[in-house]
């Protein structure tokens, strides 16, 4: 074999060094290589360089950093948890400052005398909230979600998340009874900076997803919107801003706000904290 | 498609929130580690995960099992890799978000049993050579070459996976292995003098070798 033709067929096999490495050749390429080998000492080379090459990197054990801070389901379920939201949610822009018109607040119903008012799906979301929070866990009510209310148009299938969407919907009742209280207090205070409530606040955005998750899986507007307004709030809130324009706005949000948020209390439980406050 | 991953799918699109967390569970790791091979950063290996399952959630009513959820899941992964240095490279100095190989040697510890600080540090300098030269190939040739080494898949798969031929997967991986190969055999003959890394003003820049 002359030189050239000697050359030529080492680069034709050239890619046949590496994959004979890997365990990739059929019986016929690796029956064609072992004949150029027994012959060609250049190629005999490269193969035992690539093969050390490769032998140094498995020594390195790289393969044990493949797991070097493998995020859980609890680093991302926030972000997972709100892509399945519908758009809307995700979409709408942030409204910092006048966001909650009183015709809006009213549209979303009003809690009276503990009965609630109209409005079909919201009204089975409502109760599955409040039901769920003032229901022992022992006493197992039917699940509001599993069914669909009558006259109300069929919920999304979330009524197979059983167990889990209770115990989500008991959580946000408590984010929203929690932020009510810290709303509560800043309606009724007149200091300009309040750290412990703009800690307060923060301390409850971290709770936001749970909200926006439950959110999420009803797909209703209302709730999400309310889910959304309530997050801005208590943003708003949380940064302490003590500029007197701002403060107004937000103590006249606050209110707004308020007044939705009472939905989702039952109403004697309601009074007693209000009584309180 | 199995039935049983058929019908987690179906979960996942009406919004059931126990089938994102099993599909997730179930693929993350292998996900993140192909990501933090590739990216030699936990930070983007981190982003590039959430963004994976945030695209492949949000369009899962496109997947209509022409490949199997694995693979499709692999393949926005992999493509949010190979334009993720694309992005950033214009973007910011990425010595800063490498993997802080403090934190790492303290993660392995517990499960590696070195003898002795000596030997952990040879260790972690030889991985650090290594993940640099890997990291200075070619995104789609990195990415063959970490699916293969790392992830041993079949070329036939990583064919698919990363939409390209056969023929140019092994070629990938011939120039990888060359690299990589002339790389090791370079550093070791300078490993006294310069750092090597500053002769490459590559990808990595100057100055992760201190």
């Amino acid at each position: 074999m002359s030189e050239e033709t000697r050359n030529t067929r080492c680069q034709e096999l050239g890619e046949d060094l590496v994959l004979h490495l890997y365990d990739e050749l059929s019986e016929a390429e690796r029956t064609a290589l072992d004949s150029h080998l027994a012959i060609c000492n250049d190629c005999r080379e490269e193969l035992r360089s690539s093969r050390d090459a490769l032998q140094t990197i498995d020594s390195a054990r790289i393969d044990q950093m493949a797991t070097f801070r493998l995020p859980s389901w609890d680093d991302l379920e926030d972000e997972l948890a709100f892509s399945l939201a519908p758009l809307p949610l995700a979409a709408k822009p942030r409204r910092f400052g006048g966001m909650s018109t009183m015709a809006k607040a009213a549209s979303i119903l009003l809690l009276a005398g503990g009965a609630f008012i109209a409005g079909l799906q919201w009204n089975s979301i409502a109760d599955a909230i409040v039901q769920t929070a003032s229901t022992s866990r022992t006493a197992q009510p039917p699940h509001p979600l599993d069914g669909t209310a009558s006259g109300a148009a069929p919920l999304p299938a979330v009524a197979s998340a059983g167990d889990r969407m209770r115990a989500f919907t008991e959580q946000t009742h408590g984010y929203f009874q929690r932020s009510r209280l810290v709303l509560l207090e800043f309606a009724n205070s007149d200091q300009i900076s309040d750290g412990t409530m703009s800690a307060a606040s923060r301390n409850l955005l971290r709770e936001t997803a749970s909200a926006r998750r439950v959110a999420g899986q009803i797909r209703d507007e209302r709730i999400q919107d309310l889910v959304v307004t309530l997050e801005e709030i208590l943003t708003r809130i949380a940064s302490n801003d003590t500029d007197a324009a701002e403060r107004a706005r937000l103590r006249s949000d606050v209110e707004d706000l308020l007044g939705r948020l009472e939905l989702t209390a039952p109403p004697e439980r309601f009074a007693q904290e209000r009584s309180r406050t | 498609m199995p039935a049983d991953e058929r019908d987690v799918l179906e979960r996942v699109r009406a919004g059931d929130i126990d089938a994102v967390q099993a599909l997730f569970e179930e693929h993350r790791t292998r996900i993140y580690r192909v990501c933090l091979l590739y990216t030699d950063s936990p930070d983007d290996a981190k982003d590039v995960l959430q963004e994976t399952f945030m695209r492949a959630f949000r369009s899962v009513g496109r997947f209509r099992g022409e490949s199997s959820f694995t693979t499709w899941l692999t393949r926005i992964a992999i493509n949010i890799c190979l334009n993720l240095r694309r992005d950033r490279r214009n973007l910011e100095p990425l010595d800063a978000e490498r993997v802080d190989d403090q934190d790492m040697i303290d993660h392995e510890m517990p499960h590696t049993p070195l003898g002795n600080p000596e030997q952990a540090l040879r260790m972690r300098e030889l991985r650090e050579r290594i993940m640099t030269l890997v990291g200075r190939l070619p995104p789609r040739e990195r990415m063959a070459f970490v699916l293969k080494h790392f992830e041993e898949l079949k070329i036939r798969e990583i064919s698919v996976l990363m939409k390209i031929s056969e023929g140019t997967v092994k070629s990938f991986l011939h120039r990888a292995v060359v690299t990589l190969r002339e790389g090791l055999a370079g550093e070791r003959e300078t490993n006294d003098s310069a750092p090597s890394v500053a002769r490459f003003p590559g990808r990595r820049g100057p100055g992760r070798i201190s």
